[in-house]
């Protein structure tokens, strides 16, 4: 195959281009006109600026370029001018119109802004990086965006449709009988998609919130997981993926407006926590006199001190609390936990994250899906698990029970428990457990190891040691009563050790 | 290929220490980097650990008397019985076990006096003992070292844990033999945090293979404490932390990786690619949250998101099957592109 490459290099040249130089900025304009062939592709490649594509009855690609420097002097204008550069690539089947920064600076900077006319029958990619506006009208063959900042706006185009934004939000009007699928996704932004009144299409409509509107009026629609999916006039048109992550999703009919769109609420109800909220909930404050209620998909909480009890359910956030005076329960799909005194039992849950507590005065139930466990102080009998991460309890006056996938667990007892149940076991790690000398307890410590060589038990308490062979391991199994016996003591390793330090100093051994 | 086989051969000898000091460093390299050798370095070493478990024999009195009056000692001296080893590779020599024990022990307390005093009686000191290097090169912390028995002080000191204790008689013709042992010693290396000698041993510390070791914990808080302040940060620690995330089985530990990384800047390109990994891979959720924390941290110090992250980032955000919060901090750091 024979490839034509034309470059432009328009930045070296001023012909054909009408130039208008400020004291800041210069901006040069400059035209080509360029042959594409039935089924051909034009592809642009954009940094920073607008493009345009608007689909003709002509044979030809007709390229307009507008270049606009910027710079502090008139040296600084020579170098952006410079290090901006047009290219034309391609061929008669495919034309690549491309923008290439040579150098960077903050002294100056460019931003170049293309409006193309193309045959209709054109297939169309666009890429871009940032750009106020990116505009796709009156095209046949299949059109492809990609950006990260800068709102996406297609209408009429007739072929299959794909884009793909990271900030930006996306329009799309489609033509009134839809044939081709189309696939609007982006992260931050919102997705509006207007579709003639007798359209026929299924609509599936995602996002994390979920925040979904239309003004159709009945829609046989349902909630499949965090999606919605509905059909539109039937069931035999194609389908319009719509995904704002972080955004909303607007189904409009031609002819309405924005303001008139009502949220599909009941439909999409996806889970206990995953709640409708209009926008990311944010609750700082430094005193709540009575109880806290707060239920988000998203947001995040920190409150100094609650004078009553605490509920808060996140989505996905982070929950801080100071003071808590009555009960506190605090469940998340995700997202770290802080809590200073608690007064009441606390109930903490969080599918990800780190947990921190200053003080459980009740004790209570403390879970990661995958982080580390910090509790300095607990007054209560308290659980504690990870699915992966340490679990570090300095200072503990009532039973104990830790557990972690992976991850070392030290509990340091506080120096007036006598007796108390402690339970720490790792699926990988090691245990350590400080008692204050007079501590009595009926001990068991299990642990399984691949390498037996190594010195895996140290306890300051006497304990008979039993070694056996399981399924090509060592299990070495250690127990005893220390200072008469009392209650039991469980800890178990696998690949870790354990130790046991006698010291009336709370909060040792640090960690 | 060939490197190998002649890896191979050098094997008994590098177990035996008999290797010259670049060829002990080179055999190490090419251990280090070839996973065939490696697997049989690990053979060899675990059949020389059961060839150490052979039970200890005794020295009959008649032949230790014998023996120390042969050298001058006193017969009050104390002879400890030691466990030895045997070598895989070519024995030391054809002594009974039981004499080359005894041997050992006599050598090793008094050879290196004997070396330099060959001509006056030689007096076993009572102890206490430690071997105290004086030597004057820079001190080197390798598996093995060879020291000239001439460069050590004649006083031990406390008392050492020697142990695994063989003989080497290479040449039986040049009046030179050897004594090898394991000791295990307390060395304490002082520094700048950024003294090159510190920075290596503590990435050694941080690569350890031996994950559940608490020590290593200790030394990531430690690495977090002191290489968190940018005057200190050098970009080998990070680099080793970077593979103790990659790595690391203990998921607590690369939390704790993760972690120092996040406060550590600015990062390398193979920091970078950790975290990015970490953030695509990683089975536990709160490190890919601290992943993603570091990353944007990194983008705040004004380290451009590249392509790559970008990428990974815009994957995670879309991902249904995610953490939400994962999926929202991804969100977060991608809207602060400029």
């Amino acid at each position: 195959m024979t490839k034509t490459v034309s470059t432009i290099a328009v930045v070296l040249t001023l012909l054909g281009a009408s130039s208008v130089t400020a004291a800041r900025f210069t901006t040069e304009r400059s035209s080509h006109t360029l042959t594409l062939l039935p089924g051909g592709m034009v592809v642009v490649e954009n940094v920073s600026g607008n493009v345009r594509v608007t689909g003709t009855d002509t044979d030809s690609v007709v390229v307009n370029i507008e270049r606009v420097f910027r710079a502090n002097d008139p040296a600084g204008l020579v170098r952006a001018r410079e290090a901006t550069l047009t290219t034309a690539e391609g061929h008669e089947k495919l034309r690549v119109i491309r923008t290439v920064i040579t150098a960077t600076s903050p002294d100056f900077g460019s931003v170049v802004n293309y409006d193309l006319q193309v045959p209709r029958y054109a297939r169309v990619r666009i890429g871009s990086k940032s750009a106020d506006d990116i505009t796709v009208t009156n095209i046949q063959g299949s059109v492809a965006v990609t950006n990260i900042n800068g709102r996406i706006t297609l209408g009429e185009v007739a072929g299959p449709v794909s884009v793909e934004s990271i900030n930006g939000s996306i329009t799309f009007d489609a033509v009134s009988k839809p044939i081709a699928e189309a696939r609007l996704t982006t992260i931050n932004g919102n997705i509006e998609l207007r579709v003639p009144s007798n359209a026929s299409f299924t609509w599936i409509a995602q996002s994390m919130r979920p925040n979904y509107v239309t003004t159709f009026k009945s829609l046989a629609g349902r909630a499949v997981g965090p999606a919605y999916q509905a059909f539109v006039n039937g069931t035999k048109g194609p389908a319009f993926r719509t995904t704002a992550v972080m955004g909303s999703v607007a189904l409009l009919r031609d002819g309405t407006k924005m303001s008139e769109a009502k949220r599909i609420f009941e439909e999409v109800r996806v889970t206990e926590m995953m709640m409708i909220a209009p926008a990311r909930r944010i609750v700082r404050r430094p005193l709540i006199d009575g109880n806290l209620q707060f239920e988000s998909s998203l947001g995040e909480v920190a409150v100094g001190e609650v004078r009553g009890s605490a509920n808060v359910k996140m989505g996905a956030g982070e929950v801080q609390l100071g003071i808590v005076r009555g009960i506190c329960d605090v469940v998340s799909l995700g997202g770290p936990l802080r809590f200073g005194d608690v007064t009441g039992r606390l109930n903490a849950r969080t599918s990800a994250g780190d947990i921190s507590i200053q003080s459980a005065r009740e004790g209570g139930t403390i879970t990661t899906g995958g982080g580390t466990i910090r509790l300095a102080h607990t007054g209560g009998p308290t659980r504690l698990q990870s699915g992966g991460g340490d679990i570090v309890v300095r200072q503990a006056s009532a039973a104990v029970s830790a557990d972690t996938r992976s991850g070392d667990i030290a509990i340091t007892m506080d120096p007036s428990a006598r007796s108390q149940r402690i339970t720490a076991k790792t699926g990988k790690g090691n245990v350590l457990l400080n008692l204050n000398p007079a501590f009595g307890a009926d001990v068991e410590v299990t642990i399984l190891t691949s390498d037996p060589a190594r010195d895996l038990l140290r306890s300051d308490f006497p304990l008979s040691i039993q070694r056996e062979q399981v399924g090509g391991k060592t299990r070495i199994r250690a127990f005893g009563k220390i200072n008469g016996g009392g209650e039991r003591i469980e800890l178990s390793s696998e690949e870790g050790g354990v130790q046991i330090t006698s010291s009336s100093v709370p909060g040792t051994p640090s960690k | 290929m060939a490197e190998c086989d002649a890896m191979n051969e050098q094997m008994p000898l590098l177990l035996t220490e008999s290797l010259g000091r670049e060829e002990r460093e080179r055999a190490h390299q090419h251990i280090e980097n070839c996973a065939a050798c490696a697997a049989e370095w690990k053979a060899y070493r675990a059949t020389w650990s059961e060839l150490g478990e052979l039970p200890e024999v005794e020295v009959p009195a008649r032949v230790k008397e014998q023996f120390l009056s042969t050298i001058g000692a006193s017969r009050d001296s104390k002879v400890i019985p030691m466990r030895s080893r045997l070598a895989p590779g070519p024995r030391p020599s054809a002594l009974p076990r039981w004499f080359a024990q005894a041997a050992a022990v006599v050598i090793l307390v008094g050879g290196s006096y004997y070396a330099g005093n060959r001509t006056a009686p030689l007096r076993v000191l009572p102890s206490p003992a430690t071997i105290q290097s004086v030597e004057q090169t820079p001190y080197s912390i390798a598996e093995t070292r060879v020291l000239n028995a001439s460069a050590i002080s004649p006083n031990i000191e406390g008392r050492p844990n020697i142990q695994n204790v063989q003989f080497v008689d290479a040449d039986a013709s040049d009046n030179q033999i050897g004594v090898s042992f394991d000791v295990t010693s307390r060395v304490t290396v002082t520094g700048a945090p950024t003294d090159k000698s510190l920075v290596r041993l503590l990435s050694y510390v941080l690569e350890r293979d031996n994950s559940t070791s608490p020590s290593r914990s200790n030394a990531i808080d430690w690495v977090r404490r002191t290489y968190s302040d940018p005057n200190h940060a050098d970009p080998e620690i990070a680099d080793a932390l970077a593979k103790v995330l990659r790595n690391d089985t203990h998921e607590g530990v690369r939390i704790r990786a993760v972690e120092t990384l996040k406060d550590m800047s600015p990062a390398s390109s193979g920091t970078r690619d950790a975290l990015i990994d970490a953030l695509k891979n990683d089975p536990n959720p709160a490190v890919r949250i601290k992943a993603l924390e570091a990353l944007s941290n990194l983008a705040k110090a004004g380290t451009a998101l590249d392509a790559k992250t970008i990428d990974t980032l815009r994957a995670k955000a879309s991902q249904d099957d995610e953490n939400p919060y994962v999926r929202v901090k991804a969100a977060e750091l991608l809207s602060e592109i400029p």
